[in-house]
């Protein structure tokens, strides 16, 4: 939309909405941008965007994290959205390769954060449903999770094991398998 | 470790924990978390089922164009939350018209439904494979269709339509199978036997139907698990099966030569099968049977002493000679407490007095 669209795609990307964080920061970003999150698309829609949208779970600084990846995306949206007609246009599928190629250098360097960081991004990703966000933080940590055993585990996310040694020997007992 | 040693992880809602054990990959993975805490504990429990096609009993209606129920399928997997599955069962309505669709599917649509099973199931995976595109069998060659290995899956039934060539991964173990069931595909040899014999260690029901070799050979069977062997797998020239606990085993189609080492074998269906005792041996097989069920290779009887039930299928074919070889090869029955002879229509039994 925001590049490639008609004339009235183009006005209705040039409008601008303005986010509110918890900490009270206001962004301006497109509604191109900002419609990458559904939960911000039915606000449009439903027409309670004047005056800003608060977003009381989401802090400043995570929003300003959640903003640039949807900067980043929201073209690429815009041609996954477009129509399904453009992909046949070899010339279109060209560029566009390149372009999901650098779409996914961004996503990598995106996740470089810290675990904390990482699991606020999630919360934002969920509560603002974005999805792709979300579906890129959540592989970050399945992938820091698999292969390890459940002691690395609980070490790398400080979780503790409250089961008594009881338990924890019939849940082993139960699922056998998936420990050999 | 980072953050003061604060526990975020388990802090998310379930649904978000969820879909990072979706995103494990692998359905022991997902198990293995159980183990974590208490809040880990249940999380990975599975869905119960995920049925997708089949046959709607309620609805006469036509069924979709395959088109959308390869979409219906993508969607409803692409939408599936539930870390692991107690059962996948993908079937293409019956009735669905392959050739308005192009001619079939090609491997790359299906394969993603196999690697959900290899990454989600926890017990039974049932699939009905649509065929491969007409363009690969104009060539003369099947589509090749690639198999992951399920580490989670108890049972898996796979039912190809059409000439595909299963490939199954080298790869990875099915480490809790027990039950699997082929039909109709072609499949190298060794793959075959590699599959059997290493891949699935805890196989104890094996039924190969309508399966074909890719080329005509040898094949080995050696498992110390299998316990039941359904086998009809054409250009097989010599079966060796070595399974210490097989208790029953059935075989269709000819097989030119054979050894089996199975000193539990308790039953046998040999039906419509040359048998010639040179050719075929049963090593480490006692003299003793609960069940033979015989037909064309009615001399195989004499290979055993005693049977608690014989079925015989009589094959009178004509010409002296032939009566004759017929008359010398049921002249010694085993004994038996239950003895079943058919013919054609006709079937009778006689029990002992």
């Amino acid at each position: 939309m925001a590049s490639a669209g008609s004339g009235d795609e183009k006005a209705a990307a040039a409008a601008m909405i303005t986010l509110i964080s918890s900490d009270n920061e206001k962004f301006e970003v497109t509604e191109a941008t900002a419609t990458l999150s559904q939960t911000i698309r039915h606000m449009i829609e439903d027409g309670c965007t004047d005056g800003g949208v608060p977003l009381p779970n989401v802090t400043s600084k995570i929003l300003a994290r959640v903003i640039e990846y949807c900067k980043k995306h929201a073209t690429a949206a815009a041609g996954e959205e477009g129509s399904s007609s453009s992909f046949s246009d070899a010339a279109f599928l060209e560029v566009d390769r390149a372009f999901l190629e650098e779409l996914e250098e961004f996503d990598d360097a995106f996740l470089e954060v810290d675990r904390a960081t990482l699991f606020d991004l999630i919360l934002a990703a969920n509560y603002l449903d974005i999805k792709g966000l979300l579906n890129l933080t959540c592989q970050k940590v399945a992938d820091s999770v698999k292969g390890k055993t459940p002691e690395q585990i609980r070490e790398m996310y400080n979780i503790v094991n409250d089961l008594t040694p009881e338990e924890e020997a019939e849940i082993r007992r139960e699922t056998q398998w998936a420990f050999e | 470790m980072d953050h003061g040693g604060e526990d975020r992880i388990s802090c998310l809602p379930d649904e978000l924990l969820h879909a990072i054990l979706a995103r494990l990959g692998s359905p022991s993975s997902a198990v293995r978390t159980g183990v974590l805490s208490r809040r880990w504990r249940h999380l990975w429990a599975p869905l119960p089922e995920l049925v997708l096609g089949g046959y709607p009993l309620d609805a006469p209606l036509p069924p979709p164009p395959l088109a959308a129920f390869l979409d219906a399928v993508d969607g409803a997997l692409a939408a599936c939350a539930a870390p692991t599955l107690e059962l996948l069962y993908i079937s293409p309505p019956p009735g669905v018209d392959y050739g308005r669709a192009g001619g079939g599917v090609p491997a790359g649509r299906l394969e993603p439904w196999l690697r959900f099973a290899s990454e989600r199931v926890v017990g039974t995976v049932l699939l009905l494979v649509p065929p491969p595109p007409d363009a690969a069998a104009g060539r003369g060659e099947a589509a090749v269709l690639d198999l992951p290995a399920c580490e989670g899956a108890t049972t898996f039934d796979l039912s190809l339509e059409g000439d595909w060539r299963l490939r199954p991964s080298p790869a990875g173990v099915f480490r809790v199978l027990t039950d699997l069931r082929i039909l109709s595909c072609r499949i190298e040899a060794s793959e075959l036997a590699a599959l059997v014999s290493t891949q699935c260690p805890c196989l104890t029901d094996l039924t190969l139907t309508s399966v074909a070799l890719e080329n005509v050979s040898d094949l080995s069977i050696r498992s110390d698990s299998l316990r039941s062997l359904s086998f009809s797998v054409r250009n097989t020239q010599r079966l060796e099966i070595v399974a210490p606990r097989l208790e029953k085993l059935s075989v269709s189609g000819t097989i030119p030569e054979a050894r089996i080492s199975a000193p539990k074998l308790a039953e046998v269906e040999w039906p419509h099968t040359f048998y010639n005792p040179q050719r075929h041996q049963f090593d480490d097989v006692g003299r003793r049977l609960r069940v033979l069920e015989l037909g064309l290779n009615a001399s195989l009887m004499q290979r055993f002493d005693e049977v608690d039930e014989l079925k015989l299928a009589m094959f009178i074919p004509q010409g002296i000679a032939a009566y004759q070889k017929f008359l010398n090869e049921t002249n010694n029955l085993p004994k038996c407490k239950i003895l079943t002879v058919s013919s054609g229509w006709v079937t009778m039994a006689w029990y002992p007095a």
